[in-house]
C-alpha cells in the first residue's frame, strides 16, 4: 500500500498531466457550457444541440483524455525507478517482489483515475447548467465503463513498461488504445479473411484491450434499447486481471505465496465463469425465430402487391455482427459451411465464418444468390442507439441507413412490428434486384450520394420545394376524389420540375441530371420498399401520411427518399391500378405519376 | 561464521564479462573493502551478492542461502552508488516508507535513532528533493539501516562527498562496524578502506587479484596491483 500511495503521489506531481487535464477541462467548458462549437455525427445532427448529446460528447472527450493521461502517467513509473536506482532499493527489501509489480500497477491506475475524476466531475454541473439534471443517473451508470477503459490503457502500458523504455511503452499503450477503440471493426475485418495470417491476427486481437466494446456497451446507457451485454465489461475485467498477473509475475513469480496465487487464480476463474455464463447476444434465440417467421408470414400476406415476389422463398442472412445465420437458403445451392440451428420451421445454419461481420441491413450475395441481409433485433436497435449516442466513427454510415429506414426517433425503442417491417423491407429489396439493373444511375457511388445528401438536401431552396412536394403528395392522398388527386399530383410534378430546373441552373445539367436521376432511383428503391413496409406495419400507411406533414429538414437527409418515394407509390395506387407491374420493370415513380396525370 | 560467500561468481553482459570468477568470504562482524578502479566490476559484484541480477556462473550465498532469497533480504541493508529518493518525501517519511516495505510495524525500528546516527536529525522534516549530495548519501546509509540488518552493502558511500563529508562517512562506517555489523564496502578511495576495513579485496577487470589485510602503504599496494590503472589483467 505504501508503494501504491507513493506511485500515486509521484504521478500527481507530473505537471504535463495538469496541462493536459486543464486543456481538456477548458475544451469541455467551451463545448458543453458555452456551446462554443458544433459536433456533428455522420448524419449531420449537432450532438451539442441538447443536454443529452452534449453529455455524450463530454463523456467521449473525458474518456479520450483519460486514456491519454493514463498512457503518459503509466509509461514512465517503472522505467524511471529502474533508471534512477530506486527500483533496486525496493527489490532488496524483504517485500515479496510480485507485490512491487502489483504496487506499480495499482498505483498507475489509481493516479490515472484521479485525473479522470477531475475531468469527469465537471460534467455533472455542466449537465445541470444545460438543463439535463434528469440524466445524472444515466451519467453515473456510465462512469464504471470509462474508468474501466482508462484502467485497461494504464494496465497495458504498465505491463509493457516492465521491458521497454518509457517512450516505447507509451507508444505501445497508445497503439493498444487505438486498436482497442476499433476492436469490433478489426475483428470484423479479420473475420472476413481466410489467409495464412488470419489465425495469427485472430490471436493478436486477444492482446488488444477491449476498450471499444466496453465503450459501446456503456454508451448504450445513453441510447434507447440495444443489447444489455455484460460480456465486454467482464472481458475488460479479465484483461485487467491478466495484465495485473503478468506485471506482478514479471517482478518475481517465484515469491508468490500459495494463498495469493489461489486468490488470484480464483478471481480469474470467477471472471472466466461469469464471462462464459453470460448470455451471448450472438446466439440464435426463440425471439429470432418468432420475428423472422412473422416477417415471412406478413410478407406473404402482401406479396400479391407485386406479382412474382415470394417472401417465403427469399433466403435471409441474419447478422449479429461476428456471427451470421443463413436462413432458408435453397438446398440446391452450395451454402457456406456452418452448422444447423433448431429454429422451428425455418432452416437456419450458423455460418462458421460470417459473410457480413457487421450490423447492417441490405441485400448481399451468398454463393451467387441474392439474399436479404438483416441485423438481429437487439443488434439493430443497438446500432441505432449507438448512432444516437454519437458513436458513429465506424458504423455510422450503416446506422444512419438503419435509422432512416426504421424511422427511429430519439429515445424511442424499436418495436417488434417495426423490426418485422424492416425485415419485410429487405425481403422486398431482393425482389427489386433484377429490375435495379435497368437503372443507369450511379446508385452505389459514394461521391454522388454524398453530394445528394450533403449538398442538394442541405440547400434551403431545395428544401422549400421538397416541403411543397410533400404537401402536394399529402393533398393527393387526402383528396376526396381521383380528379382532385390527379390535380394535386400534377402540382407535385410541377414543383419537382421547378426543383430540377433550379439545380440544372445552379450546377449545370451535366452535374445536376445524374444527381436527380440518383434521387429518382432511390425513391424507387427505398420508397417502394418503404411502401411495402407500411403495408405490413399496423397503422403504417397513416404513419407515412403523418410524416409528410413534418418539414423535410427535420429528419436525416436520406430519409426523404423513403417517405417521398413511398408517398408517390400510395398516390399511384389511387391513379393507376396496374402501376406496380410497370414499376418492377425499372420505371421511376415520377415517370409513372407523369403518365397518370397525363 | 561466514555471512557472505561468493564461489566462482561470473556475470556477462553481452560480449563483456564484467565479473570473471570471484571467490571470497566475509565473516560476521567483518568489514571487507572492495577496491578497484571505476569499471572494475565492483558494483556488479555487489548486485550479484544482493541477488539483484543472476550470475552467469557460480553462486552467491548470504547467511547460507542464495543471494536475493526472500528470507535473506530482511537481514541485508543496501546503500547504492547513486542513491535517489522520492523528492516529495521528507527524510523521516523516506525511512518510514522503507520500514513499511520491510514489513515492520511502527516502533519496531528506531527511525529517529537512525537519523541521529547518520547526522540527519535536523533535516528529518525536510523534503529530500532539497537535500545536498552528502545528505542524500547519508540518507541512503540510513535507509540501509532500517530494520537493523546484520549485513550492510555500501556501494561508494563517499562518492561525491566533500572532504568533511568523507570524514563523517568514514566515522559512521566505523561506528556501524563497532556495533557488530558485517560490512561490504565498495569503493575506489583507498583511504576509506585503509581506515575501516579488516581486509581488502583488490579488484581489476572483473577479478579479485589480491585479498589481504590493509597493512603498510595501501596506496602503494593499490598502484602496484592495479598496474597504473590499466584494466587488461593482473598487475602483479
Amino acid at each position: 500500500m505504501a508503494l501504491v500511495l507513493n506511485v500515486v503521489r509521484e504521478g500527481l506531481r507530473n505537471r504535463s498531466l495538469y496541462v493536459l487535464t486543464g486543456v481538456g477541462l477548458l475544451l469541455m467548458f467551451l463545448l458543453l457550457v458555452t456551446s462554443g462549437g458544433t459536433v456533428r455525427d455522420a448524419a449531420g445532427n449537432d450532438l451539442l444541440a441538447d443536454a443529452a448529446g452534449a453529455m455524450r460528447v463530454g463523456f467521449a472527450l473525458a474518456g479520450f483524455l483519460g486514456a491519454l493521461v493514463a498512457v503518459v502517467l503509466s509509461m514512465n513509473t517503472i522505467p524511471r525507478d529502474c533508471d534512477r536506482g530506486t527500483m533496486e532499493l525496493l527489490l532488496v527489501r524483504p517485500l515479496a517482489r510480485w507485490r512491487i509489480g502489483a504496487g506499480f500497477f495499482a498505483g498507475n491506475i489509481l493516479s490515472a483515475w484521479l485525473f479522470l475524476l477531475a475531468l469527469v466531475v465537471p460534467l455533472f454541473p455542466a449537465l445541470t447548467l444545460r438543463g439535463g439534471a434528469a440524466q445524472v443517473p444515466d451519467l453515473l451508470l456510465t462512469l464504471p465503463g470509462i474508468f474501466l477503459n482508462v484502467a485497461l490503457v494504464s494496465a497495458v502500458t504498465t505491463l509493457v513498461s516492465v521491458w521497454l523504455p518509457g517512450p516505447a511503452a507509451g507508444l505501445v499503450g497508445l497503439l493498444a488504445y487505438g486498436l482497442g477503440a476499433f476492436g469490433p471493426e478489426l475483428a470484423a475485418l479479420v473475420a472476413l479473411t481466410d489467409a495464412w495470417w488470419t489465425p495469427v491476427a485472430r490471436a493478436g486481437l486477444w492482446l488488444v484491450p477491449p476498450t471499444g466494446e466496453v465503450a459501446a456497451s456503456v454508451l448504450q446507457r445513453f441510447a434507447h434499447g440495444g443489447v444489455g451485454d455484460p460480456r465486454p465489461v467482464l472481458a475488460g475485467l479479465l484483461y485487467l486481471w491478466a495484465t495485473a498477473g503478468l506485471t506482478a509475475a514479471s517482478f518475481g513469480w517465484r515469491e508468490v505465496s500459495r494463498r495469493a496465487a489461489l486468490l488470484f487464480l480464483g478471481a480469474g476463474l470467477v471472471l472466466t465463469a461469469a464471462l462464459l455464463a453470460a448470455p451471448d447476444p450472438a446466439d440464435w434465440t426463440d425471439e429470432d425465430t418468432a420475428l423472422l417467421q412473422a416477417a415471412l408470414r406478413l410478407g406473404e400476406q402482401v406479396a400479391d402487391l407485386f406479382p412474382g415476389w415470394a417472401p417465403q422463398e427469399t433466403p435471409v442472412l441474419l447478422t449479429k455482427g461476428r456471427v451470421n445465420y443463413l436462413v432458408n437458403f435453397p438446398s440446391e445451392l452450395e451454402a457456406p459451411p456452418g452448422r444447423p440451428v433448431g429454429a422451428g420451421t425455418l432452416r437456419v445454419v450458423r455460418l462458421d465464418r460470417p459473410e457480413v461481420p457487421v450490423v447492417a441491413n441490405g441485400v448481399v450475395k451468398v454463393s451467387g444468390r441474392a439474399v436479404a441481409l438483416v441485423a438481429g433485433r437487439a443488434q439493430l436497435e443497438g446500432a441505432v442507439g449507438r448512432l444516437e449516442a454519437g458513436l458513429t466513427l465506424a458504423d455510422g454510415g450503416e446506422a444512419e441507413l438503419l435509422k432512416g429506414m426504421l424511422r427511429a426517433g430519439a429515445g424511442q425503442s424499436l418495436t417488434d412490428e417495426a423490426y418485422v417491417g424492416a425485415v419485410v423491407h429487405e425481403l422486398f429489396h431482393v425482389h427489386q434486384i433484377p429490375a435495379l439493373e435497368q437503372w443507369t444511375a450511379d446508385w452505389d457511388g459514394a461521391y454522388a450520394q454524398e453530394r445528394l445528401w450533403g449538398e442538394v438536401y442541405q440547400d434551403a431552396e431545395n428544401n422549400r420545394l421538397q416541403n411543397l412536394e410533400a404537401a402536394y403528395l399529402l393533398e393527393a392522398l387526402q383528396a376526396p376524389d381521383d380528379g382532385a388527386a390527379r390535380d394535386a399530383a400534377a402540382r407535385f410534378l410541377a414543383v419537382r420540375a421547378e426543383r430540377a430546373g433550379y439545380w440544372q441552373t445552379r450546377l449545370g445539367p451535366v452535374v445536376a441530371d445524374p444527381l436527380l436521376e440518383l434521387e429518382r432511383l432511390y425513391e424507387w428503391l427505398e420508397g417502394l420498399a418503404r411502401y411495402v413496409q407500411a403495408h405490413v406495419e399496423p397503422g403504417g400507411v397513416e404513419a407515412l401520411m403523418d410524416e409528410l406533414t413534418e418539414p423535410v429538414e427535420a429528419g436525416i437527409a436520406r430519409d426523404r427518399v423513403y417517405r417521398l418515394g413511398a408517398a408517390q407509390a400510395l398516390v399511384l395506387d389511387r391513379l393507376i391500378p396496374g402501376w406496380r407491374v410497370e414499376a418492377m420493370k425499372g420505371v421511376s415513380l415520377e415517370d409513372l405519376l407523369r403518365e397518370a396525370v397525363g | 561464521m561466514e555471512v557472505i560467500v561468493a564461489q566462482g561468481l561470473r556475470r556477462r553482459f553481452g560480449r563483456v564479462e564484467a565479473v570473471r570468477g570471484i571467490d571470497l568470504t566475509v565473516c560476521r562482524g567483518e568489514c571487507l573493502g572492495l577496491l578497484g578502479h571505476n569499471g572494475a566490476g565492483k558494483s556488479t559484484t555487489i548486485r550479484l551478492l544482493l541477488g539483484l541480477i543472476p550470475p552467469t556462473a557460480g553462486r552467491a550465498l548470504l547467511f547460507g542461502l542464495p543471494a536475493g532469497h526472500p528470507s535473506v533480504r530482511g537481514r541485508v541493508g543496501y546503500s547504492p552508488e547513486s542513491p535517489h529518493f522520492y523528492p516529495f518525501l521528507t527524510a523521516r517519511e523516506t525511512l518510514d516508507f522503507y520500514r513499511k516495505l520491510s514489513g515492520l510495524r511502527p516502533g519496531q525500528t528506531d527511525l529517529d535513532g537512525i537519523l541521529a546516527l547518520v547526522g540527519l536529525s535536523d533535516a528529518a522534516r525536510q523534503q529530500v528533493g532539497g537535500f545536498s549530495k552528502g545528505m542524500v548519501q547519508r540518507l541512503a546509509v540510513a535507509t540501509a539501516l532500517v530494520g537493523d540488518p546484520g549485513v550492510l552493502f555500501l556501494d561508494e558511500p563517499s562518492s561525491g562527498l566533500d572532504p568533511a563529508g568523507r570524514v563523517a562517512m568514514r566515522a559512521l562506517i566505523r561506528r556501524l562496524k563497532e556495533s557488530g555489523k558485517t560490512i561490504f564496502l565498495n569503493t575506489h578511495i583507498v583511504s576509506d578502506v585503509a581506515q575501516v576495513a579488516d581486509r581488502v579485496a583488490f579488484m581489476k577487470a572483473g577479478k579479485v587479484v589480491a585479498l589481504e589485510p590493509p597493512v603498510g602503504d595501501l596506496e602503494a599496494r593499490f598502484l602496484e596491483l592495479m598496474g597504473g590503472g590499466t584494466a587488461d589483467g593482473p598487475g602483479a
